[in-house]
C-alpha cells in the first residue's frame, strides 16, 4: 500500500472515513494517532485498533503539536468539515514539511483553492457519484 | 474620486460596527453572513449595503456577488479554518487587493501569517495582553500590544512627586527604542519635541519595543 510500514500516520478526524482508514491501517501495523474533538468519535475504531487516540481542536495549531502531528510522514484530514480539513492539509504541507498530506473534500467548489496550493485532495462526492454512475451503466 | 469596495464576512457586532463606519466614509459594502435574523436587520438598518445570506466559504456566493478585484475583504467568522480559507480564496481567486481575517485562537496567528495572509487579528490575544499589563502595573491607563507584542503603544500617568516633571524631554534620558509621541494635557494634546515640558498629570502616549518597555515604564513613573 505504501512504501514502508514504518511511517507514522496522522489522521485528523474520526469521522465514518477515518475510523475506516485507521482499522484498515492498524491492521497493516502502522504506527497510527486520530485526533478528534470529541471523544465519542473513537467509539467508532474497533476491537483491533492499536493506535493512539488524541483529543483535540484540529483548528488550533498547537494542538497538532501537542498531538505531534507535525512528525508524521503521512498525514490524512478527514474531518467533517472541508475548511478544516483545507486548513489542517495546508498547515502539515506547508508549514511542517510533512511528507504526504491527503485532504477530503465534499464541495467540488473547494477544488480550485486545493490547486492553487497543491493540497492532494480526494472528492467523495465526485467518487460517490462516479459509483453511482457506473452502477447505472454509465448513463448518469 | 472612486468608490472602495469592501466586503465583510461574519461577525455580529463587530460587523455591524464596522459596516456602519464605512458607510459613512461613502465606501460600498457587501456584508455576508449565515444568520438570516441577523442579515434582514442588517439590510433594515443599512439600505445602501448589499446584504446576503450563506456560508461565506462558497466561491459561488462571492461569483453572485462579483467581490473580485475588491479592495478590502475582511473575514470574521467564528471559526478559523473558515476564514484561512474565505481569506486565500478572496486573495488568491477573486484578486482582492486587501484581505484581513481575524482567528479565535491567538496560536493560529503565526501560522496564518505564514500561509499568506499577512493581516491576523486576534482580538483575544489583543484583549488578554491588555488585561494582563492594566492589572500588573498601575500607572499605564492604556495599552495596545502591536506585531504580537514586539511593539506597544502605552499610555502613562506622570506622577506628581515624579522626577521627569518639569523637565524638558531633551533632558530626559529615556531609554533608548522608545519615544514620546504624544502628551495628554487635560483636553490638550501635544504632539512634542525636545523643548517640551513634561508636567506633573500629563499622560504620556509612549512607543516602546520588547526591550525598552519595563525600562520606560520604571523611568517614567519613578524617574529612577
Amino acid at each position: 500500500m505504501f512504501e514502508s510500514k514504518n511511517k507514522k500516520v496522522a489522521i485528523i478526524g474520526c469521522s465514518r472515513l477515518g475510523a475506516t482508514i485507521a482499522n484498515r491501517l492498524s491492521l497493516l501495523e502502522y504506527p497510527i494517532t486520530v485526533l478528534d474533538k470529541e471523544e465519542g468519535s473513537f467509539r467508532k475504531l474497533s476491537d483491533t485498533y492499536s493506535g493512539y487516540t488524541f483529543v483535540a481542536d484540529a483548528e488550533s495549531v498547537k494542538s497538532l503539536y501537542e498531538a505531534r502531528v507535525n512528525e508524521a510522514d503521512i498525514v490524512i484530514a478527514v474531518t467533517d468539515n472541508d475548511n478544516v480539513n483545507i486548513m489542517v492539509s495546508e498547515v502539515c504541507s506547508r508549514i511542517f514539511g510533512v511528507e504526504k498530506v491527503l485532504c477530503r473534500i465534499y464541495d467540488s467548489s473547494k477544488e480550485p483553492l486545493c490547486r492553487q496550493y497543491q493540497i492532494h485532495f480526494i472528492d467523495t462526492s465526485k467518487l460517490s457519484a462516479m459509483e453511482f454512475e457506473k452502477a447505472l451503466g454509465g448513463f448518469l | 474620486m472612486r468608490t472602495y469596495r469592501v466586503v465583510v464576512v461574519g461577525g455580529r457586532k463587530k460587523a455591524d460596527y464596522i459596516v456602519s463606519s464605512l458607510l459613512k466614509r461613502k465606501m460600498s459594502v457587501t456584508v455576508i453572513n449565515d444568520t438570516e435574523d441577523f442579515c434582514l436587520e442588517m439590510s433594515h438598518k443599512y439600505p445602501h449595503a448589499i446584504v446576503a445570506c450563506g456560508d461565506g466559504t462558497k466561491p459561488f456566493l462571492y461569483e453572485d456577488l462579483h467581490i473580485e478585484n475588491a479592495d478590502i475583504f475582511i473575514a470574521m467568522m467564528p471559526s478559523d479554518a473558515d476564514n484561512l480559507v474565505a481569506a486565500q480564496m478572496a486573495k488568491e481567486q477573486f484578486s482582492v487587493q486587501r484581505v484581513f481575517c481575524t482567528v479565535s485562537n491567538p496560536g493560529n496567528v503565526e501560522m496564518f501569517k505564514k500561509l499568506g495572509i499577512k493581516n491576523v487579528i486576534s482580538s483575544t490575544y489583543i484583549v488578554s495582553k491588555m488585561i494582563e499589563q492594566l492589572a500588573s502595573i498601575k500607572e499605564i491607563d492604556n495599552y495596545l500590544p502591536l506585531e504580537n507584542g514586539k511593539v506597544a503603544v502605552l499610555e502613562l500617568k506622570i506622577e506628581e512627586d515624579s522626577k521627569v516633571s518639569n523637565k524638558k524631554l531633551n533632558q530626559l534620558t529615556l531609554p533608548k527604542e522608545s519615544i514620546i509621541a504624544c502628551i495628554i494635557r487635560k483636553t490638550q494634546t501635544i504632539i512634542p519635541n525636545g523643548d517640551t515640558v513634561l508636567m506633573a498629570y500629563d499622560k504620556c502616549v509612549v512607543v516602546v519595543n520588547e526591550k525598552s518597555k519595563d525600562e520606560v515604564i520604571a523611568y517614567l513613573t519613578t524617574g529612577a
